[in-house]
């Protein structure tokens, strides 16, 4: 009797974890959606400007090293794959491995961060100010727009530490892992687009 | 897609929390409703003092006019008028109509009318309503910042609202605003497709949501997809005017490097007539459903015309070149965008014919919703018509920027969403607040606001037709206009008795909320989607129990029925 109630509160748990992930991902890919419009927005003006210029960079501006860029590329890349091994870990319940993986994503988040600073700093360095005409003012305002959600996104991850508990189950946070992963993922195919549109093309 | 159970918050017992800050969806639908009402009179002020520029150039508005532009003895100055036309634009749209007919009608109808407890994220929906608020003040202090607000238009082009346009700080104020005011609109948005998604009462197909929900949720897509291309254009618009960048100017504007004018027009575009549909589309689906609802028939093509709304919002997505015909397109583009445009004729005419179907040989009471409906079907009508000729390249180079333009957008935007709008307050106001306004006084408002509300509109589509420019201060300056100063009386005084048709309305709707004794009935307009399941107003919970749902919305006049001519969606279609 008791072993019947209990498996059908289970069976009910897991409908209900069932429902939430699937309301939070119709939610997030709605959300996607949105925030995409804004980066293809931003991706249009680089496109008209582009293509309206005779030559690119226009005004005798000349490329930016791609040191920074390429870095910072490297490191949201990696933390995008630290954070799936990070799921992993804890799909097979193990708490340490996913810690440190946690902790490494959140780093290297942090680190794009840095380079993305590092990038404004030797810009400027090289006398390319916000006001220094439609290539630096690009540069700046798209990689600070990207940067607000990266400081975003760091922010919605750190909502996923209850789950780093001990003997938390999986299923029950697995909407919240989702979601903020997607978001994270989209950040770092965002800033892919930018590296290729602002530095290489 | 399944329905699950809502885990629902306790009820409030502070006033706080039952009325500040209320995760329920009904206090922030009729939170939304106040805050929109609040706005409506704001820029409703603003029309009549535009108006009466246009009217008796030089002469002092009358009565509070000296209170308020003392330096000119009450003569309302030129720079002010621009600020008071811009300024008007943006509060009627996203202040005003956005507030009443998504947020409190979004709000309240959703979980009402597809059979759920609350909206999905609860949370997000109060946060969704704070937002707006603080944009609304945003917006509100511009007002009385040094250069007063932003008079770039509603429309804010480049270089009239970049530094070079406008110095003041309003403008900057104008896009913060109304970028947070996005936020606001895109959280709503996201909850309010989650919603109807996963929410909807077992045994409820898209097919048998009412049509409100229908106008509704493509709203929402529509604001959850475009509303992030404004965003983008604000940030970029605000770094111009904050941070010095030169994205949209261009030539001896750009102090350095070179930007384009005509991109935030594009992007403004972009979203900007996807933003007609946001408006209009929950009035249509409000609309379809009353015609039926009073016209005791079930809604003729119900299907064709959730599917004629749909490709409305796909097609509309297509065609915002036609608003910049002038701007020295291609005219490989321009008749593209023309095609395009004159397409939208098709799906438009299907639920046109299809309201005019629902009413065709129907029982019809005219009660004021029904009003309001039928005004909704005339306005409408004509607005859509008149967008024809702005929507062709020959005719529209000619009627760009004119009084024309004005009409016909006043007509489909603010005259049709206007009236949806009371219509679904009057029709809901019993679930809302549980009590019924009065009918003889919203007859009588309805006449009133028709009769006044066409004198003004139609009037300005002569009057643009005639030449009369649009956004000018004193277009009287001009020999060829000043035989039109009768005409534009005539039209500042068929405002000025809408304007004071309004009051009526606003008498009516507070004696209603707060004084009025008698309590109203479950279901007083005997209807059977299923808010009327319940009792008015609605209780904290909406469902004791989750209906399930067995037919449509719109199941009248089934001749097997016995003593009432209406049946509950919770109710097997009754079979001789």
């Amino acid at each position: 009797m008791i072993e019947t109630m209990n498996t059908n509160l289970l069976t009910e748990q897991n409908r209900q974890n069932e429902m939430q992930k699937l309301r939070s991902s119709i939610a997030m890919s709605v959300l996607l959606v949105s925030f995409s419009m804004l980066f293809a927005t931003l991706i249009l003006s680089f496109v008209v400007f582009r293509l309206s210029s005779d030559m690119w960079p226009p005004m005798g501006m000349e490329r930016l090293p791609l040191l920074f860029p390429v870095l910072s590329t490297v490191l949201i890349l990696v933390s995008s794959l630290t954070f799936e091994f990070f799921v992993g870990a804890l799909k097979k319940a193990d708490t340490e491995l996913a810690r440190i993986l946690f902790v490494s994503t959140w780093v290297l988040g942090l680190g794009f961060m840095a380079t993305q600073f590092l990038l404004w700093n030797q810009m400027q360095e090289l006398g390319y100010v916000l006001e220094t005409g439609i290539f630096a003012s690009m540069i700046y305002s798209f990689t600070w727009i990207h940067a607000a959600h990266i400081i975003l996104g760091l922010a919605w991850l750190l909502f996923l530490i209850p789950a780093l508990k001990q003997q938390v189950s999986f299923s029950s946070f697995e909407a919240r892992i989702l979601s903020a992963g997607k978001f994270w993922h989209f950040l770092g195919i965002v800033w892919v687009l930018l590296f290729i549109t602002l530095f290489v093309v | 897609m399944a329905f699950f159970e809502q885990h629902i918050h306790d009820e409030p017992k502070t006033f706080l929390s039952k009325y500040i800050i209320s995760y329920d969806h009904k206090v922030i639908g009729k939170q939304f409703l106040w805050y929109g009402i609040f706005f409506l009179g704001v820029g409703g002020m603003m029309a009549l003092m535009i108006r009466w520029a246009l009217a008796y150039p030089g002469v002092a508005f009358p009565v509070i006019g000296k209170f308020i532009f003392p330096a000119t003895q009450g003569v309302i100055p030129p720079d002010t008028y621009a600020m008071l036309f811009s300024m008007h634009g943006t509060i009627m749209i996203f202040y005003a109509i956005t507030p009443i007919l998504i947020g409190a009608f979004g709000n309240f109808c959703i979980p009402l009318l597809i059979g759920a407890r609350d909206m999905v994220f609860p949370t997000a929906n109060m946060l969704s309503f704070w937002f707006a608020v603080v944009s609304g003040l945003i917006l509100l202090i511009s007002l009385f910042t040094p250069l007063g607000a932003a008079a770039g238009g509603w429309t804010s082009y480049p270089t009239l609202s970049t530094m070079v346009g406008s110095p003041g700080i309003g403008q900057t104020l104008w896009c913060l605003a109304l970028f947070v005011l996005g936020i606001s609109s895109t959280m709503g948005a996201v909850n309010y497709i989650t919603t109807i998604i996963t929410l909807r009462a077992p045994g409820m197909g898209y097919f048998d949501m009412p049509l409100t929900i229908w106008g509704l949720w493509l709203t929402a897509i529509l604001n959850a997809i475009f509303l992030p291309v404004l965003g983008a254009g604000l940030l970029l618009l605000i770094f111009d005017r904050v941070f010095g960048t030169t994205f949209f100017l261009a030539g001896a504007a750009a102090t350095s490097g070179t930007g384009d004018p005509v991109l935030f027009q594009h992007v403004f575009w972009i979203f900007g007539h996807p933003e007609v549909y946001i408006l209009i589309l929950p009035a249509w689906g409000i609309v379809s459903d009353l015609l039926s609802f009073f016209a005791r028939k079930p809604a003729f093509g119900a299907k064709a015309t959730a599917l004629a709304m749909t490709s409305v919002t796909v097609l509309s997505t297509l065609v915002y070149g036609h608003h910049m015909f002038t701007t020295q397109m291609s005219p490989l583009l321009t008749q593209t965008f023309m095609t395009l445009t004159m397409t939208i004729s098709i799906p438009s005419a299907i639920f046109f014919a299809n309201w005019l179907g629902t009413i065709w040989k129907g029982s019809i009471q005219f009660t004021s919703p029904m009003l309001f409906s039928l005004g909704v079907v005339f306005v409408f009508g004509l607005g859509g018509l008149t967008g024809l000729y702005l929507g062709t390249v020959t005719t529209d180079l000619y009627l760009h920027d004119t009084y024309f333009v004005v009409g016909h957008f006043h007509y489909t935007m603010a005259a049709s969403v206007l009236l949806g709008g009371f219509a679904g307050t009057y029709f809901w106001m019993p679930k809302m607040f549980g009590t019924m306004m009065n009918e003889f006084w919203a007859k009588v408002h309805f006449w009133i606001t028709m009769i006044g509300l066409n004198g003004v509109f139609m009037g300005m589509m002569i009057v643009g037709f005639a030449g009369m420019h649009r956004r000018i201060y004193n277009p009287f300056v001009y020999e060829f206009l000043e035989r039109l100063i009768p005409l534009n009386m005539f039209i500042t005084w068929s405002a000025i008795l809408m304007g004071f048709a309004q009051i009526i309305f606003v008498i009516n709707f507070v004696h209603a909320v707060f004084f009025r004794k008698e309590k109203a009935s479950a279901n007083p307009w005997k209807v059977g989607t299923l808010e009327w399941t319940i009792p008015s107003p609605a209780p904290h919970y909406n469902f004791k129990e989750i209906p399930v749902v067995k037919c449509g919305p719109h199941e009248f006049g089934n001749p097997a029925l016995v003593g009432r001519d209406y049946q509950y969606q919770t109710e097997e279609v009754a079979k001789a």
